[in-house]
């Protein structure tokens, strides 16, 4: 497997603020990454970087090429979501059509076509007449129709409802990832994206804390809703995180033996949500 | 490949053409798209003149119909129909001449305010690309639609006022004699050409104004122009930066009809045109020259502007 990204202690300031303080990150050709951090935690600041869209400190490598010296090269083989509302307003659907088809070397028009026929876009629309989840559809269209080797995906379902939030992974899973190609994607909606993704990266204060494939992270992890009585026992083994839950504790392991784990209460597989909750808050991540 | 790869696989095949990308045509068409002005503004004026000549068409057939021009004496339907032409241009110039003001105090700001930078960003076109093809549209595309829509526009007057006088049952001849319709275009082409490359440092300017600013472009374009009038005024009493600014306000035209300009006089013609006077003067080439700078700090701005 080849590397599709790498980087290594990416740095990146603005003023006083530091926004990257570090960030080390491998990411293998075919996979399906979720960046996940809490507000201003640098998620953002890492795409931009990786995107060539800002200068940046320590070395980067995306696709093997530089993105901030190698950016045009770049974007001919990286398709990108930044959020919802970038398509320009006054762009009408087949004059994006016409546009991708003009400028990118690796746009496939009739399969743009091809997926918009099945959504309620008309042809001839412009974006603002669209409502916020056509624009959608619209924009992962063009994406889709590009034969790009890696999609940043980046909030990109923000403010959408659950259908089109659905539709969209959906499509992006069966329609266009093949195994070859490589997605990251950031979001808040953690409990979303849990089952499409293969690899999962915490970021936190501009530096990557955590980093497992989700096989490992399923295996890993063990959330035990703890009888009182063996509530010292169970916190002496150190939970990652201990939470009330009906007025009873829940306490979050890492690597602990399912026989033990067991022994202990009612045991339950976490989400990547509680985890990522248990992980951000005793370090003050959030309160 | 395995069967679960193949059921992953894209459910539409489709043969693929390999486009051969043409970024910089399709950076202008996507420039018209947006700017719709840029072809809207000056053929609406056109289309207002030209509704107006065919309301009005008793009163310029009767302007240079006989009885007219045997009251004023001769050779006045030729002053009187070229000095209709040449207003007529003047309007379509001066509203593309603005058109491209406004185009260029928006063009590298709105990508960046309504957030589609990041779309276009996103996909494999330059900066290089990007500024250079919104730079050509003041400088190049809206000259260029000046010019078509003044000569269709002046066909369509020729042909009107021919239809006036027809129905005022008086000869052509004298119409289409006196006219100099094609040295009138050649001569609009001349002031066109000279005005905008004469012009195309203060598009330069507006476009770095426009790569910079956040809001309220055109103050920040004008503000450090005024502020500096009035500081040498009041700090200097001289107004060297007022009259530098004045060249290069009217500059072009002067330079472009030197020896009628220094006069004073009178009407303008093709005959008084000095284009080698205008091609050896410093003005034009320094403006040029900041033109390229202009445009060059455009695309190493955009580079690391993102939305605002």
């Amino acid at each position: 497997m080849t590397a599709c990204i790498e980087a290594q202690g990416l740095r990146k300031t603005y003023g006083s603020t530091t926004a990257l303080s570090g960030v080390d990150l491998h990411v293998e050709e075919g996979r399906i990454v979720g960046l996940i951090g809490p507000n201003g935690a640098g998620k953002s600041t890492t795409l931009d970087a990786i995107l060539g869209l800002i200068a940046y400190e320590g070395s980067l490598q995306v696709l093997g090429l530089n993105p901030w010296t190698q950016r045009e090269t770049l974007m001919q083989q990286v398709a990108f979501i930044a959020d919802v509302a970038v398509l320009p307003r006054w762009l009408r659907v087949n004059q994006a059509l016409d546009y991708m088809e003009g400028i990118h070397p690796r746009f496939d028009r009739a399969k743009a076509e091809a997926f918009l026929a099945k959504t309620s876009i008309p042809p001839k629309a412009r974006v603002k007449t669209l409502s916020k989840g056509m624009t959608a559809q619209l924009h992962l269209a063009l994406v889709m129709a590009i034969d790009a080797k890696l999609l940043v995906l980046d909030e990109p379902t923000l403010g959408l409802d659950i259908l089109y939030r659905r539709q969209f992974y959906d499509s992006l899973l069966n329609d266009y990832f093949d195994h070859r190609r490589t997605i990251l994607v950031t979001t808040h909606q953690v409990e979303e994206v849990q089952h499409i993704l293969t690899d999962v990266l915490f970021i936190q204060r501009g530096k990557i804390t955590f980093s497992s494939s989700m096989e490992a992270f399923e295996t890993r992890y063990a959330e035990v809703m703890v009888r009182p009585e063996d509530l010292s026992a169970a916190r002496a083994l150190k939970p990652v995180s201990e939470r009330q839950l009906f007025g009873r504790s829940v306490l979050l392991f890492d690597g602990l033996d399912p026989g033990k784990a067991a022994a202990l209460g009612e045991v339950r597989t976490p989400s990547l949500a509680d985890v990522f909750v248990a992980m951000m808050t005793p370090q003050g991540g959030i309160q | 490949m395995t069967s679960a790869e193949t059921l992953a696989m894209p459910s539409v095949e489709t043969t693929k053409t390999v486009n051969a990308p043409r970024p910089f045509y399709w950076s202008i068409r996507r420039e018209l798209w947006e700017h719709r002005s840029i072809l809207f503004a000056p053929a609406s004026v056109a289309a207002a003149i030209i509704a107006v000549a065919i309301v009005r068409i008793n009163y310029f057939a009767g302007l240079i119909s006989k009885e007219n021009l045997r009251s004023n004496g001769s050779g006045s339907i030729q002053d009187l129909a070229i000095g209709m032409f040449l207003v007529t241009a003047g309007l379509v110039i001066i509203t593309a001449t603005l058109t491209g003001i406004f185009y260029s105090l928006d063009a590298l700001l709105g990508e960046r305010r309504d957030r589609s930078a990041l779309f276009w960003k996103s996909l494999p076109v330059s900066d290089s690309t990007t500024v250079l093809s919104k730079a050509i549209i003041p400088v190049a595309v809206l000259p260029a639609v000046a010019f078509a829509v003044t000569v269709l526009m002046h066909i369509l007057m020729l042909l009107i006022l021919s239809v006036a006088l027809l129905f005022l049952r008086q000869p052509l001849s004298s119409l289409w004699s006196q006219l100099p319709f094609f040295q009138i275009q050649v001569f609009v082409l001349y002031v066109i050409v000279t005005c905008t490359l004469w012009y195309a440092p203060i598009y330069g300017w507006l476009l770095l104004v426009s790569s910079i600013s956040r809001r309220a472009a055109l103050v920040w374009a004008v503000l450090p122009f005024v502020v500096a009038v009035g500081l040498e005024r009041f700090a200097f009493k001289s107004q060297y930066v007022a009259f530098w600014l004045l060249h290069r306000l009217v500059g072009g035209l002067q330079a472009a009809f030197y020896y009628v300009t220094q006069q004073q006089h009178g009407t303008v013609g093709l005959k008084d045109a000095t284009p080698g006077f205008y091609l050896a003067s410093a003005g034009l080439w320094t403006g040029l020259v900041a033109f390229v700078i202009f445009v060059f700090l455009c695309i190493r701005i955009r580079r690391f502007q993102g939305p605002i």
